[in-house]
């Protein structure tokens, strides 16, 4: 029996002794690690969950406002756009030559409450979230006809729409918003996988749909909100929508269709309405905001289509141009042929501030980049409290975990005073008592910690479970981060301590004061 | 080291001379004692009330502190000399110590409580525990008793357990204190005859320390504290 050999016999005796006592601490030591570990993982997690919000993304640029707005607007679809960014600074960015990819992104509408954003397919394979990871649909595939409509996660989840589900989407953000895009109905052509991220509490369609629903809807909605009820005619307005719709369907490929309608509606508009002089006006205002809707959202690739309509946009320009700007007023959405930030991929990390400066440098608009990482640190900063809320309920925990720890092993070394001069009476060297001590309180320390990581751990893979479903939130399993880890030894080194010190104060007393009998 | 589990067969047990001992940063002696000496296998009775600084000196005798001033020699040894790792191999292989109570480790058995102070006392542990076994049953202890944790035992049986703890590793010295207080008068007689038939074939010295003067004829010699001690004054 070598000298471990009998310091471990004695000490599993010992330790089987008094075995409600040393499972109640190890219960008391379970749980304090516990929940310290499990406070301070949370901690950890809220801040990595939300710098990884959006990744991938090199710049996020916008009209010029503050870095958190942007980051607000084009992420986390708050607040609304004091500005917008043309077309053509889009395309201008797209040129510069660090620049490999952009996605616009076109806020402003909603659909219960939930937000809409108008992007391109490309928004699907190039935003990330978390450490790169790309979105998946859980069903269906991405937007390819104007009237299809992707929807994140918990809209899906909450509102209960399954693949082909038709929906309208309404003006605006209020719950109430009485302007809906009945006319343009859209069909669910994909649901994503949950994210964790704002990506799953919003709809996706295609910028066209957009542009297509406003033409339409702006000019309706703007007559209702201007309360100008002079100017609405049901009639002409039914017609309106007749032409619309049309309208909204145009692909490239219905040119001819569009053209033949054009014909046919300035036509009947004149017949029916004559004797309707004060509205004639307004009529071709939105015969004429059709058609410029549909110029913008066609872009290069309709340059005949577009020479087609210049004729007859030409007249009233100037009329438009207002008419747009009050309807943007009235509705956050970017005015056609405008978007509210463009995500933008870049060909080296390197390059980015050379791009940022690019565009903060910008003359024809005012933009603004932005670096998501840093914008959402800093935003993290912003509303960290409920980090800093978290660190402290942390240091509460390690400290009360710390005063149990200690007081518990206190009462037992005060209850092993005797048996240490019992030893002593013996000969049993001191460190044979040390580490007699020491293999006991370890080890009640370390099946309390193997005890609440094990809880942990389990924890984490049950919430997980549940919530990569209802929230998509995966919590991390690495639960050792280094505070986690320095809790930890915190946790050890008070326990040696606290074991060290009486051990050596009983050695020391019974060495002076003499044997056990004077313990009575 | 080695030197430490074979004594020196010729020097006295005990023998003191100017002894004194204060505790630290205290001027009160509790102890002064010019000289005393113990033979080999001279059975002594030490009588004296508690405060008359008796455990202070088995404490001293059982090298589990040092003498403030003078010499103590115990089996031929300057304890003041040797260091605390030195003094607990020497009080493992040399004496025997039994408290009033209290003497084993409550969560081992009897024969492992015996067992872990030969562990300490000698360096081969060939055929402890056949000792050890017979030691106990020297002391009647049936073998059912063996394997029971000394907590569940009775204070006669401990003390038994403790006296067989104390033999087991063929000290030269036994210090005893008090080792009756709690025994009734029946079992008094009977635990110090015992005792006495467990040391008839051993050669082994004996201080028993006890308040009570009728327990002094067994011995062969008896003296009073109080006569030895001239502490308790400023030195």
């Amino acid at each position: 029996m070598g000298a471990f050999g009998t310091v471990w016999l004695v000490a599993s005796q010992s330790l089987r002794y008094r075995l409600s006592g040393v499972l109640l601490t190890i219960a008391s030591i379970a749980l304090s690690v516990f929940v310290l570990l499990g406070v301070e993982h949370v901690r950890q997690e809220a801040r990595s969950g939300f710098a990884s919000t959006v990744s991938g993304v090199d710049l996020i640029v916008g009209a010029r406002t503050g870095e958190i707005n942007l980051l607000l607007l084009s992420v986390f679809r708050i607040g609304t756009a004091t500005a917008n960014l043309s077309w053509e600074s889009v395309e201008q960015l797209d040129q510069q030559k660090n620049v490999v990819w952009t996605v616009p992104i076109s806020l402003g509408d909603s659909h219960r409450n939930f937000r809409v954003v108008g992007t391109t397919q490309a928004f699907f394979s190039r935003y990330k979230f978390g450490s790169k990871q790309p979105l998946v649909f859980d069903q269906g595939q991405p937007f390819e006809e104007v009237a299809e409509v992707v929807l994140g996660a918990r809209v899906a989840g909450e509102l209960g729409y399954q693949l082909g589900d038709s929906l309208v989407l309404s003006h605006g953000m209020a719950d109430t918003s009485f302007s809906h895009h009945d006319q343009l109905p859209f069909a669910v052509s994909g649901i994503l996988a949950p994210t964790g991220t704002p990506i799953d509490n919003a709809l996706f369609v295609g910028l066209d749909a957009i542009d297509a629903m406003h033409s339409e809807g702006g000019s309706d909605s703007h007559q209702a909100h201007e309360g100008r009820d002079a100017h609405e005619d049901h009639d002409a307005h039914n017609e309106h929508e007749v032409h619309e719709e049309h309208d909204a369907h145009l692909g490239p490929d219905a040119d001819e269709d569009h053209k033949a309608h054009e014909d046919h509606d300035g036509h009947k508009g004149h017949e029916v309405y004559e004797e309707h002089e004060a509205h004639q006006d307004h009529d071709a205002h939105n015969e004429h905001e059709v058609h410029e809707e549909h110029d913008a959202h066609l872009g290069p690739d309709a340059d005949e289509d577009h020479e087609a309509h210049e004729d007859h946009d030409g007249h009233e320009d100037h009329q438009d141009l207002d008419h747009h700007e009050e309807h943007h007023q009235a509705h956050d959405h970017p005015p056609i042929g405008t978007v509210t930030a463009v995500l933008v991929g870049l060909s080296s990390p390197i390059t980015t501030l050379q791009v940022k400066r690019w565009v903060d440098e910008y003359e024809e608009e005012a933009l603004l980049a932005i670096l998501p990482g840093v914008a959402l640190t800093q935003l993290w900063e912003l509303v960290g409290n409920v980090e800093s809320v978290l660190l402290g309920i942390s240091i509460l925990i390690l400290v009360s975990s710390l005063l149990g720890l200690n007081a518990m092993l206190l009462a037992s070394m005060r209850e092993r005073r005797r048996e240490i001069e019992v030893l002593r009476s013996i000969g049993a060297p001191s460190s044979f008592i040390l580490s007699l001590l020491m293999i006991e309180s370890l080890l009640i320390v370390s099946v309390g910690v193997m005890l609440a990581v094990g809880i942990l751990l389990a924890s984490i893979a049950a919430a997980n479970t549940l919530f990569v479903e209802t929230f998509g939130l995966m919590i991390s399993s690495q639960i050792l981060n280094p505070s986690n880890v320095m809790a930890l030894g915190l946790i050890y080194l008070t326990a040696v301590i606290v074991t060290l010190l009486p051990a050596v104060r009983a050695y020391r007393v019974s060495r002076s004061v003499g044997t056990a009998a004077t313990a009575d | 080291m080695k030197t430490l589990t074979i004594s020196d067969s010729t020097a006295d047990a005990i023998s003191l001379s100017h002894l004194g001992y204060s505790y630290p940063g205290d001027q009160f002696a509790v102890l002064n004692i010019p000289a005393w000496r113990v033979e080999r296998n001279e059975r002594v009775f030490l009588q004296g009330e508690s405060g008359s600084g008796k455990s202070t000196l088995l404490s001293l005798l059982a090298g589990l502190s040092v003498p403030t001033q003078g010499s103590l020699q115990i089996l031929g040894y300057d304890i003041a000399n040797l260091t605390a790792r030195q003094r607990d191999r020497f009080r493992a292989a040399n004496l025997g110590v039994v408290f009033q109570q209290f003497n084993l480790i409550p969560y081992l058995s009897a024969l492992d409580n015996v067992l872990l102070a030969a562990r300490f006392g000698s360096a081969s542990n060939a055929g402890a525990r056949q000792r050890a076994t017979t030691l106990l049953e020297r002391m009647n202890l049936q073998s059912a008793l063996h394997h029971r944790p000394a907590s569940q035992m009775s204070i006669g049986q401990q003390q038994r357990v403790a006296i067989a703890r104390a033999l087991m590793n063929n000290p030269s010295l036994l210090l005893i204190d008090e080792p009756t207080s709690a025994l009734d008068h029946v079992n008094r007689d009977a635990f110090l005859a015992l005792l006495f038939d467990m040391l008839s074939d051993q050669e082994c010295a004996m201080v028993f320390v006890s308040h009570d003067p009728a327990l002094g004829a067994f011995f062969d010699s008896q003296i009073r504290i109080a006569e030895l001690n001239h502490g308790g004054i400023l030195i």
